[in-house]
């Protein structure tokens, strides 16, 4: 635990001693604003904050996904492909840590940036505080939602680049993965294959809307800690097989 | 040896690699799969909108064996159309249908059962009555270009009782609509104990009826190019049936056998009374039918058309039975009547008795007609407030009682309707709505401020004949009630105004005769007209109005809430519906009532602030009468000055106006009739005249009247609704406003958020990059 602690110290770090870290937040948080404060008619149609005049980051949270679902490849891309690409991924794996520790330091380390990214939206929580009585579950819920939806997203950018030698390849592939997931429950509607259950119960959306109504369901977690769980494991093997090939 | 010894090493390490995957992967394939069946929720939300209430788990405990049938059809499609450009997101309801259900079921400690439909779903659902709905899709169905349709709702059925979801598609208010099934099945199935002889004649005179169509329908046509007689007779073989004849009135004879059984309980419940009568109906329907087979194949065309007569009996005899099967333990609602009110009840003495009418006129042939003529015109007045009566309320499920100024109002009565009153309400009146009001209980005002006349029909005065009737009779003039000083004591404002819609309305129908040579043409011609407005703006969390797309309201009155009201904290107000932003409310005066000048005029009205036309208030109330003197006769001592209530009050009698004998044969007293007073004579033309004019105003606005009911009925369920079920629905109210932010402020909080805030984070960044480039600078 502590070796992937370590390592996860040293990633979050990495990301905060350049700049990419602070433009790509930054981006983030001027697009959930706008999205937040303006009427959007398209994805998730919602009326203009003070316009709607109700408490409530709902729509906040529903933009927050789409806008994580392109951010979190975009970061998780160097995670091995630009280790890899420079050699240091081997130097890496000399060290006395197993690659599921390196794995899961990696991803807790960005994990860490994700909960970063999303502690600066507070401005937002006040904001709803200060002009009305919002539900807390609902926040608590969405918070908790995006989180875990960007847990998953993070798992499957680290996949897509412990594939690859190219950074973009990485994003392009974990970005596929990503939209597919998230949008899984469109499908259907998209395609005329109306009633297939199956879309749902793969869709981060359907998990996510479910646990931003303020209710903790032990089949939303499962669902989403299996999402981890599998890209995860599917990392160490892929960097486990160096050891056979 | 040393390269073979390690690639049996590589393929060791990639077998067990492999195992490992292939464990999560099960692992995390098997997770999900038992936790999609045993799971566990934790609710956050601070109202525990996602957790059943105790008054909910009480409900599914308190009755063992219950059975709950779920409709759903499998490829429910994602989104719905509800018109008006609303689109309804279908995706996870049905998920959180089945969770919700499931919810109940552990609750119930092992004694409900939960059966999903799967197969054939739409058609059992259609014979189980839930609603269904259409999709975007369509498909040719029999022929026909049609939209799909789906299904999503439940029965639960305990003992030989059942309650009915029709329509699960409000996630918000699921738990409201299944406990509000479960505490009435409960209700019902205890009441049913009690009045087991009235359902038990019922169900054999249903039976009875089911039999004698089923019997018929055996001889459906099997030809393919169907003869007249069949087609007329809804495709029945008219020639079979009179072949079997014998075998069929032997099966529909059971029908007066069961009417026979049960008449000796006839009077004592108004549902089984309206199935003894349609069967009584089926058996005079059967009887023509007998008489017309027995003329002969020649009379083929007429026996068909008498089928047909004989289906629509036996749809009446099926909504009169399902209407009792329906009646017990539903609670009572009292219509207030006398001050010509919407009264829809025959009246109990009629205000011509024939006997004495008789004696009266005997001498005096003219006399003698005219008692036939007025009599004739009081029965059917009894009639149609009889059908009104049975259509409108007892069909749909509403127990409704007369509450006549002499009448008490009995402990059976948990709602009271005041509809539309024309005349001023006796103290007598005011004082019995008052008390049951603060009573806690719940009292509907639909008001009536405007007798509007759009070309009425009308006799000159001077015309004593009454044969110069003219359809020009057409003036707007103020209901001299006291409704606004009794509502004003309860903090509500009625204004003498007329709500004008300057963008949504409804249609007027108006009747003219053209006289043309010596003839005389009745035309008919529909107007846009302003004067029904069409409303959209309303309180979404109420049950009453939630599901609703818009209301047409006619010859509407603004209701406000008074200053004092306002301040009170002790009452929750509910503006129901309230009038658009377009909408005008004006003065009467101002208003001409002829639909083409109305629309020319249109512009000139200039929008105001939008007010209520509906109005809910709840909480503590003060008496009318603790400002004024209490009626002769009442307890003093039973005088309860503040209480709790429900009160609404609907700015619109909703084109339902009172229709009574007193009304009209406005001013006949059987006195006339005696001695050689020809002037009674005269007045039955007029009398008439008021009758048609009734049907007439109706007719004018009936697309509007018709759509309004479920506006009606959402309100007389409200008003009887168990306060319990109260908390649960306001569980399922979501809104939680903001308070008003000024423009210039929302640009300063949205420019701060967004432009702001990553400002901040990125010159946080530089400092923290210039604090690192000074810590290495002084390192070096």
């Amino acid at each position: 635990m502590g070796k992937i602690w370590t390592i996860a110290k040293k990633e979050l770090h990495a990301y905060f001693s350049s700049p990419i870290a602070y433009i790509a937040i930054s981006i983030y948080l001027i697009l959930v604003g706008v999205t937040f404060f303006f009427k959007i008619p398209f994805l998730f149609p919602k009326e203009n904050f003070f316009e709607a005049r109700e408490a409530t980051l709902r729509p906040l949270f529903q933009w927050s996904v789409v806008l994580m679902a392109v951010l979190l490849p975009a970061i998780s891309m160097r995670l091995f492909a630009e280790e890899k690409k420079d050699g240091t991924l081997e130097l890496l794996m000399t060290m006395p840590v197993s690659d599921f520790q390196v794995v899961m330091g990696k991803f807790v380390g960005a994990l860490a940036f994700l909960a970063v990214a999303l502690g600066l939206t507070v401005g937002y929580v006040i904001l709803v505080f200060a002009l009305g009585k919002p539900d807390i579950g609902p926040l608590l819920g969405g918070y908790f939602g995006v989180f875990l939806m960007g847990g998953g997203f993070l798992a499957i950018g680290l996949m897509a680049s412990a594939w690859t030698k190219s950074q973009i390849v990485a994003f392009v592939v974990a970005l596929v993965i990503s939209g597919f997931l998230l949008f899984a429950d469109r499908i259907p509607e998209l395609f005329g294959l109306g009633g297939v259950q199956l879309f749902n119960l793969l869709s981060f959306n359907y998990h996510f809307e479910s646990i931003a109504r303020g209710v903790i369901d032990s089949r939303d977690i499962v669902y989403f800690l299996s999402v981890m769980a599998l890209a995860l494991e599917i990392t160490r093997y892929t960097l486990e097989s160096r050891k056979w090939r | 040896m040393a390269a073979e010894k390690n690639t049996a090493g590589k393929r060791s390490v990639m077998q067990s690699n492999l195992v490992i995957t292939a464990s999560v992967i099960g692992i995390v394939v098997l997770a999900n799969v038992l936790g999609f069946w045993v799971y566990g929720t934790w609710d956050l939300t601070d109202t525990g909108r996602y957790t059943l209430s105790k008054v909910s788990k009480d409900a599914v405990r308190a009755l063992p064996d219950l059975t709950v049938n779920v409709y759903i059809s499998p490829d429910l499609p994602p989104t719905i159309n509800l018109g008006m450009g609303r689109v309804l997101d279908l995706r996870g309801l049905r998920q959180e249908f089945l969770d919700k259900l499931r919810q109940y079921q552990s609750e119930s400690n092992g004694n409900m059962t939960l059966n999903i439909i799967t197969k054939d779903v739409v058609k059992k659902a259609k014979k189980a009555k839930l609603r269904l709905f259409a999709g975007q899709k369509a498909q040719v169905s029999n022929g026909m270009l049609e939209f799909k349709k789906y299904v999503l709702g439940a029965t639960f059925q305990y003992k030989n009782q059942m309650e009915v979801y029709p329509l699960a598609l409000e996630p918000a208010f699921y738990e409201y609509e299944i406990t509000k099934r479960l505490l009435r099945l409960h209700d019902k199935y205890k009441q049913s104990l009690v009045m087991k002889d009235v359902l038990s004649a019922g169900e054999k005179v249903h039976k009875a009826i089911s039999q004698c169509k089923d019997k018929l329908d055996s001889y459906k046509s099997k030809k393919k190019n169907q003869g007249l007689a069949s087609l007329l007779s809804g495709g029945k073989d008219v020639d079979a049936i009179r072949l079997n004849l014998a075998k069929i009135r032997k099966t529909c004879n059971g029908i007066q056998e069961a009417l026979a059984k049960a008449a000796a309980l006839r009077g004592k419940q108004e549902n089984l009374d309206d199935v003894l009568s349609s069967g009584a109906k089926v058996t005079k329907v059967l009887n023509s039918l007998y008489k017309s087979l027995e003329g002969g194949p020649k009379a083929g065309g007429q026996a068909g058309l008498i089928l047909r007569q004989l289906d629509a009996t036996f749809r009446d005899a099926d909504e009169d039975y399902e209407a009792l099967k329906n009646s017990p333990g539903r609670r009572t609602i009292g219509f207030i009547c006398g001050q010509q009110e919407f009264c829809p009840f025959p009246e109990d003495h009629p205000m011509i008795n024939p006997q004495l009418a008789m004696m009266l006129g005997s001498k005096n042939p003219m006399m003698s007609q005219f008692i036939t003529q007025a009599s004739q015109l009081e029965r059917r007045i009894n009639m149609i407030n009889e059908q009104l009566n049975k259509v409108l309320f007892r069909r749909k499920g509403f127990n409704i009682k007369k509450i006549g100024p002499n009448t008490r109002i009995g402990p059976d009565v948990k709602a009271l309707v005041v509809f539309g009153p024309e005349k001023k309400l006796d103290d007598k009146t005011m004082y019995k709505i008052d008390q049951f009001l603060l009573h806690g209980h719940s009292v509907v005002f639909f008001t009536n401020n405007w007798d509007a006349a759009v070309y009425n029909m009308q006799i000159p005065k001077s015309d004593f004949t009454g044969r110069k009737v003219s359809f020009d009779d057409t003036h707007l003039s103020s209901r001299p009630t006291n409704l606004k000083d009794l509502l004003s004591a309860y903090g509500v404002r009625l204004n003498q105004d007329l709500v004008v819609g300057r963008k949504h309305f409804g249609n007027i129908t108006v009747y003219q005769v053209i006289r043309q040579g010596g003839y005389a043409f009745q035309t008919q011609r529909a107007f846009p007209y302003p004067l029904l407005p069409t409303f959209f703006n309303f309180d979404t969390t109420n049950p009453i109005v939630r599901g609703m797309a818009d209301l047409t309201m006619p010859f509407v009155s603004t209701v406000e809430p008074t200053d004092d009201l306002k301040a009170n904290k002790s009452v929750t107000i509910t503006p129901l519906v309230v009038m658009g932003n377009e909408d005008a409310a004006v003065k009467g005066d101002d208003v001409p009532l002829s639909p083409p000048m109305l629309l020319r005029k249109l512009p000139v009205f200039q929008p105001g602030t939008p007010k209520p036309v509906a109005l809910l208030v709840k909480g503590q109330f003060t008496s009318y009468f603790a400002d004024h003197p209490m009626p002769k006769g009442v307890n003093k001592a039973d005088f309860v000055k503040t209480g709790q209530g429900r009160l609404l009050v609907v700015g619109s009698n909703m084109g339902l106006e009172n229709l009574s004998p007193r009304k009209v044969l406005e001013n006949f007293k059987m006195s006339e009739l005696s001695g050689n007073n020809m002037g009674a004579l005269f007045k039955l033309p007029r009398y008439a005249m008021h009758f048609q004019n009734w049907q007439l105003r109706l007719s004018q606005i009936a697309d509007t009247v018709q759509k309004d009911l479920v506006f009606v009925d959402n309100i007389l369920e409200w008003a009887v609704q168990k306060t319990s079920l109260a908390e649960i629905r306001a569980k399922g109210m979501t809104k939680r406003p903001i308070s008003e932010v000024s423009g210039s402020a929302r640009i300063e909080i949205a420019l701060l958020l967004i432009l702001g805030l990553p400002l901040l984070f990125i010159l946080f960044g530089f400092f923290r990059f210039a604090v690192r480039r000074k810590r290495i600078g002084g390192l070096k």
